[in-house]
């Protein structure tokens, strides 16, 4: 669009209902410094508050989404933050309406910040208690280097959050939320030109426009730092542990050792080497106990759920790959290991590649019978900057590895001495002695 | 967020191999008596109708479907399991997609691939459901009956190593929902607002239990609970119209053998929990002064939950329409950011329990239709650790006693938006061809009605505020049951 918004349309005539899916690009957790860590969330709490008139209550503007049949969703990523939607067909052009003005023009009311920084701490209070929200955060503030804004943590901490003013909120809303950075994919019974002309009309003021970056992209170059090289397997190395110490208050929450391996793997720039890393994800775990890792550790009684993702970020992915069971975190770690070394060395099990395959190709058809799947779907690569032909090019570039490109992927990006490690449940505690002088 | 206990077992094949089907119709004993239909504003054809057999149909038939689903619901559950057999539906289901007597799970799995069609099995507390999904062909239609009827349905087998795989399954099924705090607060809350219900008993069983249960006995729990035809629901949804449906599921069961001879079987649950439409035995209402129950679970974001009893779908008295207005209400209570209870998070009142704390991250709510008894239930997530428990139960009876005695009735902007929010859900859920085969299957089995399911934005546009106070007085009449996680020391 003129004013740089992306849109993404995907027409299914028979659908009763428009999933809207749209993403903030350069708004996430990334765009902070250690100054403003926990900016980004910060704001897509406040949003909910909405603007207009001052005393407008709280909760207004959901009961308005909810009057046109559908609840507004929030996430906060590294890379953007998504707000979606799904309405039946006759709200649509109405939802996208209010969504936009929801995101430019939110009132940042005093007592709103106060309200919501008291909420925020409730939801980190249960994030210390998802143990794989625990895992993924310590793994990426530790896979990459320091001073990369993808090592702050998704929501701040306690102490940032509590110094982060409705001024300091109001700059970085000013900062990145214009429309220039906004991925919009909608999907259900509708046509491009609709849907462009409702964006115009929900995104596209004249004076909206004139505050769209300018750079392709529409996140600012100088702001941004560049891609993160991979670091090359085989080369010396020893782990970088990133043991998760939970909170006094957390200790007794789980029951269950989770140990989480972190590789660094190609950004979703590349879609075949996406799709390789999504497949090799799939290759090794999925459903909690199929895939080749899972399958094994689930047989042997030590895991109860072995999980494989690829976490794609724009300027480098994480391959992720944890195991939960009653086991120790020592025993866990090592069966871990020990299967990532067997698949180096004696390959992949025959049929493994072609299940992997077919998983993927599954869900993708899975998600595109959904229309909210399908425009988060569609969203997220173009969020991460993807090829454009991303999604029309999947079921291509999928059906296309083959066992070599497999073998490939295992060998360069899962050597298990470059695995970063987290520990979540009874044991990480009793595990942190272990790591001490272990390389930042 | 909801509970469903149980888990979903895999897709797992589709057999190619046999008779077509026109063929194989020829062969059929049919029967068109009783037959009832009706047509859904969205567009599919409803038709309700009884096999030679005894056991129920219902078509959604539904012209422009690229696929076709084809689910059997049995009304068999935790109540059926005799003492010493708890967890042993869910046991079942987890084996079912597992191989016959004509062909093994490897070639069933590879014959999936193939074909590009899914057989799943899956059970819930009161109910199991086999089903497949394929795409909408006659072929493809055809492989898909004969593989879940002839095969599995008819002659399941449920090979010992098949059955011990399940019970590793099923094992670390449990162990996974010790660390899930809510899955376990709601579970525990289940228990006591529905004691000895079908729908209050986990599906899952316990670990001890689950060890001592033997492929035997599930063998023997099939025999005598899945060849039943009167607790036995066919569902189709896809372009073959309904008499052509009757016609291919009757082959396919003939074909197989089912049902097998009544001396194997059971017709009925036992008699305190039988699931007859007519005289369902609702659980005893919850005693006056019942005590909060802690699960001993330590969290850093407590869990608070409250549940209620609410009436059976299936409860004397009762009609669709009640239902409608229940639905309204739980949306108005907790559905959505723009609930009633939701603002308790968002916009604490200044005085009382909270003085202007939010109650916690999330203010959700549960409706658990069963026959006999209900379960609505308002949970808290991620509580404030400096309101003690007690604070946080007065300030959710508060909203709720300020609706039940009238003080702050429901108004018509909640009923609208609680309307349209539910419409929009319903659609927004039942997307996928299988989604809106089960759901107009479970409606049915309900008492609800599969007509509720293709009338429901008729249905829920005409409950009033009126009907939706009436609910509140009837549903939060009587005594709630607390669980919650354990809070932090004061």
């Amino acid at each position: 669009m003129e004013s740089g918004a992306r849109l993404l349309v995907a027409a299914r005539p028979a659908s009763d209902v428009v999933a809207i899916d749209l993403r903030v690009r350069g708004a996430g957790s990334a765009a902070e410094s250690a100054a403003n860590s926990g900016a980004a969330h910060f704001v897509e709490h406040l949003v909910f508050k909405g603007g207009g008139a001052p005393d407008a209550p709280p909760g207004a503007l959901d009961a308005a989404f909810e009057s046109l049949g559908g609840e507004v969703g929030a996430q906060t990523s590294r890379d953007f933050v998504t707000y979606s939607i799904t309405v039946p067909e006759k709200n649509w052009k109405v939802a996208l309406r209010l969504l936009g003005s929801m995101l430019l023009s939110p009132a940042f009311r005093p007592a709103d910040v106060e309200a919501e920084r008291a909420v925020i701490r409730r939801e980190m209070a249960v994030a210390r208690g998802d143990a794989r929200r625990l895992g993924i955060g310590a793994l990426a503030g530790a896979a990459f280097p320091v001073g990369d804004p993808y090592r702050l943590p998704l929501m701040g901490t306690e102490q940032s959050i509590g110094k982060l003013t409705d001024a300091d909120l109001r700059a970085f809303h000013a900062a990145h939320y214009r429309p220039g950075r906004f991925t919009l994919a909608v999907a259900g019974p509708v046509s491009l030109e609709a849907v462009r002309e409702a964006a115009a009309e929900a995104f596209g003021g004249a004076s909206r426009t004139e505050t769209a970056a300018a750079t392709g992209n529409g996140v600012s170059v100088a702001a941004e730092a560049g891609e993160v090289p991979l670091v090359s397997a085989g080369a010396e190395a020893r782990p970088v542990r990133a043991v998760v110490l939970p909170p006094a208050d957390a200790r007794t929450a789980a029951t269950l050792n989770t140990v989480f391996f972190a590789f660094r793997v190609p950004a979703p720039r590349d879609p075949a080497e996406a799709a390789l890393a999504e497949v090799t994800a799939s290759l090794l775990a999925r459903g909690g106990d199929e895939g080749c890792v899972a399958k094994r550790l689930t047989a042997s009684g030590l895991a109860v759920a072995v999980r494989a993702e690829y976490l794609a970020l724009r300027r480098g992915g994480l391959l992720l790959l944890s195991a939960t069971g009653r086991g120790t975190a020592d025993e866990l770690e090592s069966a871990l290991v020990a299967e990532l070394v067997r698949l180096r060395e004696d390959g992949v099990p025959p049929g493994e590649v072609e299940a992997a395959k077919y998983a993927r190709l599954g869900q993708a058809m899975a998600d595109g019978e959904v229309a909210d799947a399908l425009a988060a779907r569609l969203a997220y690569y173009d969020a991460l900057d993807a090829a454009p032909d991303w999604y029309e090019g999947y079921a291509g570039r999928v059906s296309a590895l083959t066992d070599a490109d497999l073998a490939r992927s295992v060998r360069d990006w899962l050597a298990p001495a470059r695995r970063v490690v987290a520990v979540t449940g009874p044991d990480a505690a009793a595990t942190a002695p272990s790591v001490a002088g272990a390389r930042p | 967020m909801n509970a469903r206990d149980g888990g979903e077992v895999g897709a797992r094949f589709v057999t190619r191999r046999g008779l077509l089907f026109g063929g194989i119709a020829s062969a059929a004993a049919l029967r068109f008596a009783g037959r009832a239909s009706a047509t859904a504003p969205g567009g599919a054809k409803v038709t309700t109708t009884t096999l030679a057999n005894g056991a129920r149909l219902l078509v959604l038939e539904e012209p422009d479907a690229p696929l076709a689903a084809l689910s059997v619901l049995f009304d068999v559950g935790a109540a059926d399991e005799r003492a010493g057999e708890q967890g042993l539906t869910s046991l079942l289901a987890r084996a079912w997609v597992s191989g016959t007597e004509t062909m093994s799970a490897a070639l069933m799995r590879f014959e999936l691939a193939a074909s590009g069609s899914a057989v799943g099995a899956w059970a819930a507390g009161d109910h199991v459901e086999l089903w497949a999904v394929c795409r909408a062909d006659p072929f493809s239609v055809d492989d898909a009956a004969r593989a879940l009827l002839m095969n599995l349905l008819a002659n399941a087998t449920f090979p010992d190593d098949a059955v011990i795989e399940a019970k590793s399954d099923q094992r670390r099924s449990l162990l996974r929902a010790q660390d899930d705090l809510v899955g376990e607060t709601l579970a525990a809350l289940r228990s006591r607002v529905l004691p000895g219900s079908v729908s209050g008993q986990r599906i899952d069983g316990d670990e001890r239990g689950v060890a001592a249960l033997t492929p035997e006995m599930v063998r023997r729990y099939y025999r005598h609970h899945f060849h039943a035809p009167a607790r036995t629901l066919f569902v189709f949804a896809g372009r073959d119209p309904a008499d052509e449906v009757q016609r291919l599921i009757e082959a396919h069961l003939n074909a197989g053998g089912w049902p097998r001879p009544a001396a194997d079987r059971a017709t009925t649950r036992p008699a305190a929990l039988s699931p007859s439409p007519t005289a369902p035995t609702p659980p005893p209402p919850l005693p006056p002064g019942l005590r909060d129950l802690s699960t001993g679970r330590h969290a850093p974001a407590p869990v608070y939950a409250l549940g209620y009893l609410a009436p059976g779908t299936a409860s004397p008295g009762r009609t669709p329409a009640d239902w409608a207005a229940l639905r309204v209400l739980d949306a108005v209570l907790a559905g959505g950011k723009g609930s009633r209870l939701f603002a308790l998070r968002d916009r604490p009142p200044a005085d009382g329990p909270l003085k202007g704390r939010p109650v916690g991250y999330d203010v959700r709510s549960l409706l658990e239709p069963g026959r006999q008894g209900s379960l609505w239930a308002v949970y808290v997530e991620g509580c404030a650790p400096d309101v003690p428990p007690a604070q946080i139960k007065a300030a959710l009876l508060g909203e709720l006693a300020a609706l039940r005695d009238g003080s702050r009735p429901v108004t018509e902007p909640e009923v609208a938006r609680a309307k349209a929010l539910l419409i929009g859900q319903h659609a927004r859920d039942r997307q996928r061809l299988k989604d809106r085969a089960y759901q107009a299957g479970r409606a049915e089995m309900l008492g609800i009605g599969a007509g509720f399911e293709a009338e429901f934005e008729a249905r829920i546009g005409a409950v009033t505020a009126e009907a939706v106070g009436s609910a509140a007085r009837t549903l939060l009449g009587g005594n709630p049951a607390a669980v919650h996680t354990e809070f932090p020391a004061p």
